[in-house]
């Protein structure tokens, strides 16, 4: 192997320790009794079509949709968790704030996705926002259209959008040289994860994409499963329970499948024009997570390669120009707006690919 | 293979092609009147587009879903609503006027002035002083003119306007604006097409506020008995009533008693519930159902 990769895998390692130092140890909130407790919100809440979610250690508090809370705010909460974890009807208050760098990054995500709220109508928007950042913000019938039709991945933080960064980034060779390109690859995929709160699911998502795009980029197609097989290691090293979440599974069997029976298929189908590659990719992740799927929610949905077949093409166009748009509307909002424009249509063709397949499930 | 450049030359020019043919598109439905009673849960939520495009939005029920059926329901580059109206400060009215003003600009804001203690209310009065709309406060009489529709602002009175002003009404409900559509094209004739929308009031103030029959009837208060009797009914002579309700609400609305007067009178009924989004397409004389 080359040193680069022993750097990489050098840089990884130490990530991977700080973190864990980092990582605050589960706690377990008492059910079905009453409770009155002070808590900092750590975790983006969630906010559907009728409230608000607030994650709390292992629970979850449901609230109305106004006043939004929001990273550093601390709360006094009072009520009482069910079975489930949920909390419903608290009586919840602000006392006060608490500004880090997460705060920090809370009101960054906040505005960009208020800005791409003003400029496009709101499904089109919640792709954008959600391909830049994972969304915050969904309406139910939407993202039950992604579930179903097998979509979800595209506006969650998944290996998939991370894998289109660095790709990005590794298709600029020609002009920065390989080098240069490899650490840009790096650095933003790493800014990306920040973007996205770190937390664990994306950052172990991070690792293994990284190191397998950046295996696939050495030529090194011989190793590029054990150097996956590695990442999974060294990230269950850090992360034992991660082991068994659904979210590391399916990276790991996806991941895994595009860079072995994908990359098979891709030669394969190359001769096909456009969706050959699509295909490949799709097809491979498809194969490869369906049995977690069915495993875990016990029925793998018909169309979803079919369906992110033909959306796979406008989820790169959504994806750039969000990027883009992002930046450009913290800047000059009428530049983000034209580019919102070329961004609607990509959108547009996604939303409705998705709604109309959603039907035949 | 295509190269990169050609491939970035042939996404862009696609792009342009499909934005053309949605300005074409979206071209075509201008001309006439549209009420769109928008699903959205257990409230109220309706966008009026006008026959020249400019939206107004009376009330946006509970949480955001507003915003889809705006999404939707406009074309892309319109960021503008012309005209919100609030007819009372409750929940189920007014928590997606919040997300209305974050992501709209709104020009102007209709509403009773009889405010609320909730945290929302004060959220959305923030988000109001915040957007600089012009606010008009509705009071019996008002006439309020877009294109060539009218709105006539049949509730509430200056009177008791001025009386909730020392004493807050006991039901909110009952402050609720209440106006009367009505779309004429040609000014000469006697034919139009209008509307009563009614927010949450009680039957005993709306019977009272009646002037003119009209084809559509809002139903007062989500189909609870006490927003409609058949003295509005009688006055109203309505082809079509609209329930906007949520299924499976915990109120029990619409109520049984409210549905068979509306059935006794022969009245067709058109529910959110069970039809999802209802739009009415009028060219000021005839209309239609999608």
């Amino acid at each position: 192997m080359s040193k680069i990769y022993y750097l990489i895998f050098g840089v990884f390692l130490v990530l991977a320790v700080v973190v864990r130092v980092w990582l605050d140890k589960p706690t377990t909130l008492p059910k079905n009794q009453p409770l009155k407790f002070e808590a900092t919100i750590k975790r983006e809440p969630r906010n559907y079509d009728f409230s608000q979610v607030i994650y709390v250690a292992d629970s979850r508090v449901y609230v109305d949709l106004y006043p939004r809370y929001r990273v550093g705010d601390r709360l006094k909460i009072a009520g009482t968790f069910d079975e489930q974890g949920r909390m419903f009807d608290p009586e919840v208050e602000k006392i006060g704030e608490r500004s880090s760098l997460s705060r920090w990054r809370s009101d960054l995500r906040d505005k960009i996705s208020n800005n791409v709220g003003a400029l496009l109508p709101a499904r089109e928007a919640t792709l954008v926002v959600g391909t830049v950042l994972g969304v915050d913000t969904i309406s139910q019938e939407f993202r039950q259209q992604l579930i179903k039709t097998g979509t979800i991945h595209v506006v969650v933080v998944s290996g998939q959008n991370l894998m289109i960064v660095a790709g990005i980034f590794l298709a600029l060779t020609k002009y920065l040289g390989r080098r240069q390109s490899m650490i840009l690859a790096i650095l933003v995929v790493f800014a990306y994860a920040f973007l996205t709160g770190f937390e664990p699911p994306v950052v172990r998502a991070s690792i293994m994409v990284l190191v397998s795009t950046l295996a696939i980029f050495l030529g090194r197609e011989a190793s590029v499963a054990w150097s996956l097989l590695i990442a999974a290691l060294l990230i269950v090293l850090v992360w034992p329970q991660a082991l068994f979440e659904v979210s590391f599974q399916l990276t790991f069997a996806a991941t895994l499948g595009i860079v072995t029976l994908g990359s098979a298929l891709q030669n394969w189908l190359k001769k096909l024009p456009f969706l050959g590659a699509n295909a490949a990719i799709a097809t491979s992740a498809y194969i490869f997570t369906a049995p977690v799927i069915l495993f875990y929610f016990s029925r793998v949905s018909p169309i979803a390669p079919v369906a992110n077949i033909l959306v796979a093409e406008a989820v790169f166009p959504i994806m750039v120009l969000g990027f883009l748009i992002a930046l450009a509307s913290l800047i000059f909002m009428p530049l983000a707006q034209v580019l919102a424009y070329l961004a609607y249509v990509p959108a547009l063709y996604f939303s409705e690919v998705v709604r109309l397949l959603a039907k035949f499930v | 293979m295509l190269d990169q450049k050609s491939k970035l030359i042939l996404i862009l020019s696609a792009i342009f092609i499909v934005l053309g043919i949605l300005f074409i598109v979206e071209s075509q439905k201008v001309g006439k009147l549209r009420l769109i009673f928008c699903d959205i849960g257990q409230g109220d939520g309706m966008l009026i587009v006008t026959p020249k495009g400019k939206q107004v939005v009376v009330d946006s029920g509970p949480g955001s879903k507003i915003v889809d059926c705006l999404g939707v329901n406009m074309p892309f580059w319109d960021r503008t609503i012309e005209m919100m109206i609030l007819t009372h400060a409750q929940q189920d009215h007014m928590e997606g006027q919040v997300e209305i003003f974050n992501r709209y600009s709104v020009e102007r804001v209709v509403w009773s002035g009889v405010e609320n203690t909730t945290a929302l209310f004060s959220a959305w009065q923030k988000l109001l002083s915040a957007e600089k709309s012009a606010v008009h406060l509705g009071r019996t009489g008002d006439k309020l003119k877009l294109d060539k529709v009218v709105f006539d602002v049949l509730w509430p009175s200056q009177e008791k306007s001025n009386l909730w002003k020392i004493a807050p009404p006991t039901d909110i409900n009952d402050s609720s604006v209440v106006v009367r559509l009505e779309y004429n094209p040609d000014t000469g004739s006697e034919e139009a097409i209008c509307a009563y929308l009614t927010g949450d009031l009680s039957k005993e103030i709306l019977e009272g506020l009646i002037n003119k029959p009209c084809q559509i009837l809002k139903i007062s208060h989500h189909g609870s008995k006490t927003g409609t009797n058949q003295e509005i009914l009688e006055k109203v002579n309505p082809e079509i009533a609209i329930i906007q309700v949520g299924s499976k609400n915990r109120f029990g609305h619409p109520r049984k008693e409210v549905l068979d007067l509306l059935i006794s009178k022969g009245i067709r009924i058109l529910r959110n519930d069970t039809s999802g989004t209802i739009e009415i397409v009028s060219d000021g004389k005839s209309y239609t159902i999608k």
